[in-house]
């Protein structure tokens, strides 16, 4: 191991390949220059990163992972396991499949996504936190602690799928800018809280209302305190659906503080940004909502099809509503070998945005021919449908394993990609994983 | 690293232009791109097959290697001394890369078993 005395700037600044054997245990290739990664290796350095590293085997020999680089304390999001690291500043950590295997999200495994600055929420008592409620359309304007709310108006839990819009953007060519999901930026926890349709009539919708938007208490993440990092919202018709949520808990604790501690917004089968963190206000509105992220290529995508590459004006442009069918194989991992003449059990989860889904197949042969899954009812509107099936091999060899739920409109997931779109959203192509059956 | 290196040689009907190095001039007697050292893989690796083997073709530094090594097994190519090597696999894999830009990409490596019949690294 690395002579601690020397400090690892030092270390690599000498000889950035040998540091590398002697900090990690990692080889250079010499042809390709990247660092060749053992088992061993990977594991010292993801735990010094206090994550797993994606796209380890990308990562040039030399290369002190940024994350040691800037600190001498190893990054972690606390109340976090396993999640990739795909952004520290602002933090963004996606689950890798295998982890959402929970029928219900544990806090521990569900993603993160933060646009900005979260605000320090450490030593505050959520009980007094504070919810306003404005905008053009609202009849009474008011304000209401998150102990009136809970006191005033009647609780509801339900199970609710929450996903961020840019799932799957990684895989878009021409590639599309912004936090490189792959497939986990994804989770289906159980929350708590009061109908925003409950408390919106309180409040009071005038006629003139067309959509519900929020602000939250998070700050801009260039610091700059005039800016709002992201305000979104949704029609008023969605914000009166009855799984849309004012919520305290999650999983019946409080939410987890990088998913929005102690409140946020649930409007779920939608992308995952309008469902606001850190709320702490409510604005009725008498048009379509132009906070930041409302606008331009953000969670919009063309309103016609477009091909690969297009540069699409503004005004062709459409807010991206309920988000498209998928699923999940989150048991066996991608990469394991299993013995030939054994049953292999997959299960996993599938959803479909404001619809349900209606059947679910998987194919061992690339899509060639598919077997019918078990599909279980949602627990409720907007929750996870749990899937299994058992599979045999025929033979020895390298299998891929695909999964393909259709919904109850008849909306199948792609095996390819699916539309382009500037920024990569609603990336819904089926979920693969490899077996080596030997 | 791993790579993908026999199935290289068998990918005859790859055809269409990379968009990479646009507006770079191509050398009018054999159609490689002339940048860098590419003299000296004119000089090289089109004695005995058309240049347009190479041309048609994508390939890492690794898949290119691999390439020479079977041609000097089995073809007849002459050794290089290092340095000319190493140019003739810098400019072939700077220009003639592996193409991405297909609708659906592979399962990625980190997520791949253990490969009985994976390609010698190195």
């Amino acid at each position: 191991m690395a002579d601690k005395k020397r400090g690892i700037h030092e270390l690599y600044g000498q000889d950035p390949v040998a540091a590398d054997e002697l900090v990690w245990g990692r080889k250079t290739d010499p042809i390709t220059r990247r660092g060749f990664l053992t088992k061993g290796s990977l594991v010292a350095m993801s735990t010094a990163v206090g994550a797993s590293i994606p796209f380890a085997y990308l990562m040039p020999g030399g290369l002190i992972p940024a994350a040691v680089a800037q600190s001498s304390e190893p990054f972690t999001i606390p109340g976090k396991e396993g999640l990739i690291i795909l952004n520290d500043r602002p933090v963004n950590a996606e689950t890798p499949a295998h982890l959402l295997d929970d029928d219900i999200t544990p806090a521990k495994h569900l993603f993160v996504r933060n646009n900005g600055r979260p605000p320090v929420t450490t030593n505050i008592d959520p009980e007094a936190w504070t919810l306003e409620f404005g905008g053009e359309s609202a009849t009474r304007p008011m304000s209401f602690t998150v102990a009136e709310l809970k006191k005033k108006f009647k609780h509801y839990t339900y199970q609710l799928q929450l996903e961020c819009g840019g799932n799957g953007r990684s895989e878009f060519v021409p590639p599309a800018s912004g936090n490189q999901w792959s497939i986990g930026a994804v989770g289906c926890s159980e929350w708590t809280g009061v109908r925003l349709k409950d408390v919106l009539e309180e409040v009071g919708i005038n006629d003139d209302a067309v959509y519900v938007a929020y602000y939250g208490a998070d700050t801009h993440a260039s610091g700059d305190p005039t800016k709002v990092p992201i305000s979104r919202g949704m029609p008023v018709e969605k914000a009166l659906e009855d799984e849309t949520l004012i919520a305290w808990a999650m999983n019946g604790e409080n939410i987890p503080e990088m998913n929005g501690y102690p409140l946020r917004l649930m409007c779920a089968g939608w992308p995952a940004s309008i469902c606001g963190k850190w709320l702490n206000k409510i604005v009725i509105r008498n048009q379509v909502h132009d906070g930041p992220k409302m606008t331009g290529t953000s969670y919009r995508v063309p309103c016609k099809t477009v091909a690969p590459g297009s540069v699409v004006p503004d005004d062709e442009m459409c807010i991206i509503e309920s988000m498209p069918v998928k699923s999940l194989i989150t048991f066996p991992q991608s990469g394991i070998e299993h013995e030939i003449g054994c049953k292999l059990a997959l299960r996993g989860h599938a959803w479909a945005g404001d619809s349900a889904v209606e059947a679910m197949h998987v194919s061992i042969d690339f899509g060639a021919t598919w077997l019918k899954a078990d599909l279980k009812d949602p627990a409720n509107r907007f929750a996870w449908q749990h899937w299994n099936a058992e599979i045999e091999f025929p033979e020895t060899g390298y299998y891929e394993i695909w999964a393909r739920a259709t919904d109850d409109m008849g909306h199948a997931q792609s095996m390819v990609l699916p539309g382009w779109n500037p920024k990569g959203y609603l990336n819904n192509a089926c979920h693969r994983i490899a077996v080596q059956v030997a | 690293m791993r790579a993908r290196l026999p199935a290289a040689l068998a990918m005859l009907v790859l055809g269409v232009g990379s968009a990479s190095g646009q507006d770079v001039e191509l050398d009018p007697m054999s159609g490689l791109k002339m940048n860098g050292d590419w003299e000296i893989v004119r000089a090289n690796c089109i004695a005995c097959h058309s240049p347009k083997l190479i041309t048609q073709q994508r390939g890492s530094e690794a898949q290119w290697l691999h390439m020479i090594r079977w041609m000097q097994a089995k073809q007849n190519l002459w050794q290089f001394d290092p340095d000319t090597e190493n140019r003739i696999v810098t400019y072939l894999a700077e220009n003639y890369p592996p193409q991405d830009d297909q609708r659906r990409m592979a399962i990625p490596p980190h997520l791949m078993p253990p490969n009985p019949y994976a390609p010698p690294t190195q």
